[in-house]
């Protein structure tokens, strides 16, 4: 009996204290927490997103890269563009106050270079130049307005030079120019290049005329 | 479809399904901090930071039952809470009047009104281990078993806590019973 009585006065307090169950949270509280709930996910969201986005721009970036790095497509006459000279002497020498006065003939003579077609000389040597490989580049000027420069061209050469194998003796300009230059080599009593020169020189130039002092040291054919 | 599996659905990126888990304990839960705690202010506080630790804590919850955690995150914020400000669970008869309906129509207040402001300040006079359990087992509808998991103690424990709340209460609610 008394449990039953224990039992129903704790079934009034339970249904008292349901009447009382009138209080809630306020809709600006729900609200605020229906938003962190949401930007949690919104947060999570992007892991994936970001993700994607990430590897797009990276596989894009990559692709743009490879683009911009890829070495220009030679044509044929560039890949038998002239060989690179054999000394340093031979690259192409520009002075300060040339490269200061005429940038502009300067640019229009490098890119006369490279746009030169292929003359029976270079195909004759048919090797590939030392600067070949490297796209040539434009003189410019520094930033304070000083003298231009060459960069590419002009300082990759004598360095492919100084690395490729010694290259015979070639002159890129006139028969007249390349036989002096031989004369010059034979006055610094370089005999083997001179040899070489003479003969790449004659068959160049099979009807030039030979200095005198030049025809002891053609091999005879 | 289950708390779990609301919760699980929430976790994949349905915010609809947090809301529908939401809308269940939102307002036992709020009870729940309002009755522990006799405060407003307080009880914003901690039923706020106790969806934030749901929401955040997301990943940790594995297995059992949802309703037993978020109570008991409920309830480890309230107990935090006592320890900072080394309170007393229920502070004093100003807070407890600050429980009651908010805007209360003269006509409206019957004898059972009166009863249920009894009730709540009874409550609130209840010592802490029994108040929890009594608020445990009514707003979060937890059975014996889950509410021993979440103190720490025995069954028993926890069936006697309650058995001494109800009397108190009853012996306070004499003349409404």
């Amino acid at each position: 009996m008394t449990e039953q009585k224990e039992s129903q006065a704790e079934q009034g307090i339970r249904r008292l204290y349901q009447a009382t169950r009138r209080e809630e949270p306020s809709t600006e509280l729900d609200a605020r927490i229906l938003h962190l709930a949401r930007q949690a996910i919104s947060a999570r969201r992007p892991r994936w997103l970001v993700s994607v986005a990430t590897a797009a721009v990276l596989v894009l970036g990559l692709t743009l890269t490879l683009h911009v790095v890829e070495p220009p497509q030679w044509t044929p006459e560039e890949e038998s563009a002239p060989p690179a000279p054999a000394s340093l002497e031979y690259a192409p020498r520009v002075s300060a106050p040339v490269l200061q006065a005429e940038p502009k003939k300067l640019e229009q003579r490098m890119f006369d270079r490279r746009q030169a077609p292929a003359t029976s000389e270079y195909k004759e040597w048919g090797q590939e130049s030392a600067t070949s490989a490297f796209p040539a580049a434009s003189p410019k000027r520094d930033d304070a307005g000083g003298p231009a420069m060459f960069e590419a061209d002009e300082v990759i050469a004598p360095l492919g030079n100084i690395l490729a194998p010694a290259k015979p003796l070639k002159m890129n300009t006139n028969p007249e120019q390349w036989l002096k230059e031989i004369e010059r080599l034979l006055d610094q009593g370089e005999l083997p290049q001179v040899r070489e020169a003479l003969l790449r020189f004659r068959a160049e130039y099979p009807d030039h005329p030979i200095p005198e002092r030049l025809r002891p040291w053609l091999p005879p054919q | 479809m289950t708390d779990e599996e609301l919760f699980a659905r929430y976790r994949r990126g349905d915010p609809a399904a947090f809301e529908s888990l939401y809308g269940r304990y939102r307002q036992s839960l709020y009870l729940f901090l309002l009755r522990s705690s006799a405060n407003r202010t307080v009880a914003d506080d901690l039923y706020q930071e106790s969806w934030a630790r749901v929401i955040s804590a997301q990943a940790s919850f594995s297995e059992g039952s949802f309703r037993a955690w978020l109570f008991q995150i409920a309830r480890n914020l309230w107990i935090d809470h006592l320890r900072r400000q080394n309170l007393r669970p229920v502070d004093t008869e100003l807070d407890l009047a600050e429980l009651g309906d908010p805007k209360p129509q003269p006509e409206q207040q019957t004898q059972s009104e009166d009863c249920g402001e009894l009730l709540k300040r009874s409550i609130g006079e209840l010592p802490r281990e029994q108040q929890e359990v009594f608020l445990l087992k009514e707003e979060g509808l937890i059975s014996l078993e889950q509410i021993a998991a979440i103190l720490a103690v025995g069954r028993e424990t926890v069936k006697s806590r309650l058995r001494y709340a109800m009397t108190k209460l009853r012996s306070a609610l004499e003349d409404c019973l």
